[in-house]
């Protein structure tokens, strides 16, 4: 390579240094901008050999581009963890409980997902206090509480795409009578029984899953799963 | 094998009556019939395995299982007793004398000359059955053990997953309560709750055989029991109610400061009148987290879950704590409580039936007067004069309704329910996952 070209490689390098510093000093909150945080490195502490190099694919030492790599990860559909119970009254039917995990596990388009862990639960008031600690006060809680530990439930750890908003989906609206009306092919208008036996929860974000993944199952480590995920995604 | 045997057998029964025709079931048609003896058919419809056990489940044409029945079927005494009963029971004289389904399972009390019986059958996770053992898997059958045989069964209730039964004795008119199955909130009344079950092992607080309640005054004794999902109201002959189970709606009606679950029967201290002498009840129903009482004077009480305005106070709050009369003019006859809604008959000709609960008003005229009405979680029935089966609400996943709709064939006005054979309907039992239906040949 010529020192021309060296020269206007480094400088087309420094030109995307100074657009990522410019977004960064605006203070805009971006995701894509964190990922080229992480994954981009400065021209100033970039080898030679990767600055230099020509990503032709008609090149005699032909390599792939290191953003290109990089992007092609990136770009994978990352699996996602949620929390899902399944409560104490549809636990009194272990016959449902066959037949809606064979459902959740179904490989087709809409369910599909994977069980990481399961387990069956059963609660004390003040179990059931900690885990709804956010809704103490709210009029609703002491009936949950008393529905939560009125007989043993199953926990479920899924992994799917997408698993919070999925299985939110699946499981459909909160009050069963709703779902029997507008959404008649949930979970929930299925196997729901009344608003405050609503049968199913989900997590509604990546932290509360993280949070509840942790309350019950203290032992299966997230970050350590989700970087195994990536590791399988890269190969 | 099998089905050579079959054929050989329908060829024989075909060569003896020239009437049989193949659409026939050989075996409903050789076995007796339950009616035959006692001018009383039983039809369920709904959830196969808490109308029998597992193994009865049958094959359609096509061999899928099938694992409900969307309209009413007769059900067999071959299949409802079984084994267990046809060799210590003549079966000639059996008959049907009481019904009651609950959400996963149902008691069915049947009599022989002096001696009754209770059959129950579906889920046994929590001991529901009384059979003297819990069973974590699948759909059982059998006769409930300990009770008195030489006792008359006056009433039998279900709840979500507890069973009562009331006898009595002919000679000293005392009845005797027996109760069975989960009481994780106490609704048993023995004084058992989740508070005292073994933790942490996973072990449910539960009475696998019947237990005798006896916590009344001595000359008190129970009148009716029903049961809501996870409480219970009883009424004795001295005009009192009394409640345990979950209270955190409300249920229990203990007043504005309770809303703690009971393990032993409480007594509802608030006068179910506006001059504070007690007019006396007559009714007392519930099925999901509220309870109605009907009083002789045709007023209507009530308490517990209002967040569908099932208690009709014409305004939507969540709960109400104590009992307190819903404002009507009419004259109340006679009441059922459902699920997402209830409703109540008034003598009114022709009869209507208001159902009352969110985005769920119906007015429609049956045609004819009613002289019975009952409701399940989400759906609700009326008995007609020429007793006729009306049906209308949700059409769940079982086909409750008995319409042959299945699943989003919602009925939102009352709709005649079709038996094979013409009957008069008596009186329904309407569960969660079933239905079953006393008829007598018309």
């Amino acid at each position: 390579m010529s020192k021309t070209r060296k020269a206007n490689v480094r400088k087309r390098l420094k030109a995307v240094d100074k657009v990522i510093e410019a977004v960064i000093d605006s203070g805009v909150k971006l995701h894509a901008l964190g990922v080229a945080i992480k994954n981009t490195p400065k021209e100033s502490t970039m080898k030679p050999r990767d600055k230099y190099t020509v990503f032709s694919r008609k090149h005699k030492k032909y390599r792939k581009s290191f953003h290109k790599t990089t992007t092609t990860i990136m770009l994978l559909p990352r699996r996602q963890l949620t929390l899902a119970l399944l409560k104490p009254d549809l636990c009194a039917n272990p016959n449902t409980i066959s037949k809606i995990i064979s459902r959740i596990t179904a490989t087709n388009h809409h369910n599909n997902f994977e069980i990481i862990r399961q387990r069956e639960i059963l609660w004390r008031q003040q179990d059931a206090e900690a885990f709804y600690a956010e809704h103490r006060g709210r009029f609703f809680f002491e009936r949950l509480c008393g529905y939560m530990t009125s007989g043993p439930f199953t926990a479920l750890v899924l992994a799917r795409q997408n698993a919070i908003k999925e299985w939110r989906a699946l499981i459909g609206p909160t009050h069963p009578w709703r779902a029997r009306m507008n959404a008649p092919n949930t979970l929930r208008s299925h196997y729901g029984l009344t608003d405050t036996r609503n049968s199913f929860h989900g997590s509604d974000s990546d932290e509360t899953a993280n949070r509840e993944i942790e309350f019950f199952f203290p032992e299966l480590n997230v970050d350590a799963w989700r970087r195994q995920e990536e590791k399988e995604a890269a190969i | 094998m099998i089905s050579l045997t079959t054929r050989t057998l329908r060829l024989f029964y075909k060569s003896q009556n020239p009437n049989f025709r193949r659409k026939d079931s050989l075996f409903s048609t050789t076995c007796s019939r339950f009616h035959a003896e006692n001018n009383k058919v039983l039809f369920g419809w709904g959830d196969l395995g808490s109308l029998y056990s597992e193994n009865t489940i049958n094959k359609n044409e096509r061999g899928d299982d099938i694992y409900m029945f969307k309209t009413p079927k007769i059900l067999e005494i071959e299949q409802i007793v079984g084994s267990e009963l046809s060799n210590s029971i003549e079966k000639e004289k059996l008959k049907v004398a009481k019904i009651s389904a609950g959400w996963g399972h149902s008691l069915i009390a049947f009599k022989r000359g002096e001696k009754n019986f209770v059959f129950s059958m579906g889920l046994n996770n929590s001991g529901q059955l009384g059979h003297g053992k819990i069973a974590k898997k699948g759909y059982h059958k059998g006769l409930v053990k300990g009770l008195p045989e030489n006792q008359e069964i006056n009433m039998l209730a279900c709840g979500r997953l507890h069973s009562f039964v009331l006898t009595s004795n002919n000679a000293t008119t005392k009845t005797e309560l027996y109760g069975f199955g989960d009481c994780m909130y106490g609704q048993l009344g023995t004084g058992k709750d989740k508070k005292n079950s073994p933790l942490p092992i996973m072990a449910v607080a539960c009475e696998p055989l019947p237990r005798h309640i006896d916590t009344f005054a001595e000359h008190e004794s129970v009148k009716q029991v029903t049961c809501g999902l996870d409480h219970t109201v009883i009424l004795t002959n001295e005009n009192r109610l009394y409640s345990m189970g979950w209270g955190a709606d409300g249920q229990l009606g203990l007043g504005n400061d309770s809303t703690t679950d009971k393990s032993v029967p409480s007594a509802i201290t608030k006068p179910l009148n506006k001059d504070g002498h007690q007019e006396r009840i007559r009714k007392i129903v519930s099925s999901t987290d509220f309870t109605m009482v009907l009083l002789e004077n045709g007023t209507l009480w009530t308490w517990g879950n209002s967040e569908y305005g099932q208690c009709m106070s014409g305004a939507k709050v969540d709960r109400i704590l104590e009992p307190m009369q819903v404002p009507t003019k009419d004259r109340i006859v006679d009441v059922a409580s459902g699920g997402l809604g209830d409703s109540h008959i008034e003598r009114l000709t022709p009869a209507r039936i208001p159902y009352f609960g969110e985005k769920q008003e119906s007015k429609e005229k049956v045609g004819e007067n009613i002289v019975a009405i009952f409701c399940g979680l989400d759906y609700a029935a009326a008995i007609s004069e020429s007793r006729n089966l009306y049906t209308w609400g949700f059409d769940g996943t079982l086909g409750l309704l008995g319409h042959e709709s299945y699943h989003i064939k919602h009925q939102f006005i009352p709709k005649k329910v079709e038996f094979p054979e013409p009957v008069n309907v008596e009186t329904l039992a309407c569960g969660g996952r079933n239905v079953l239906a006393l008829c007598s040949p018309r």
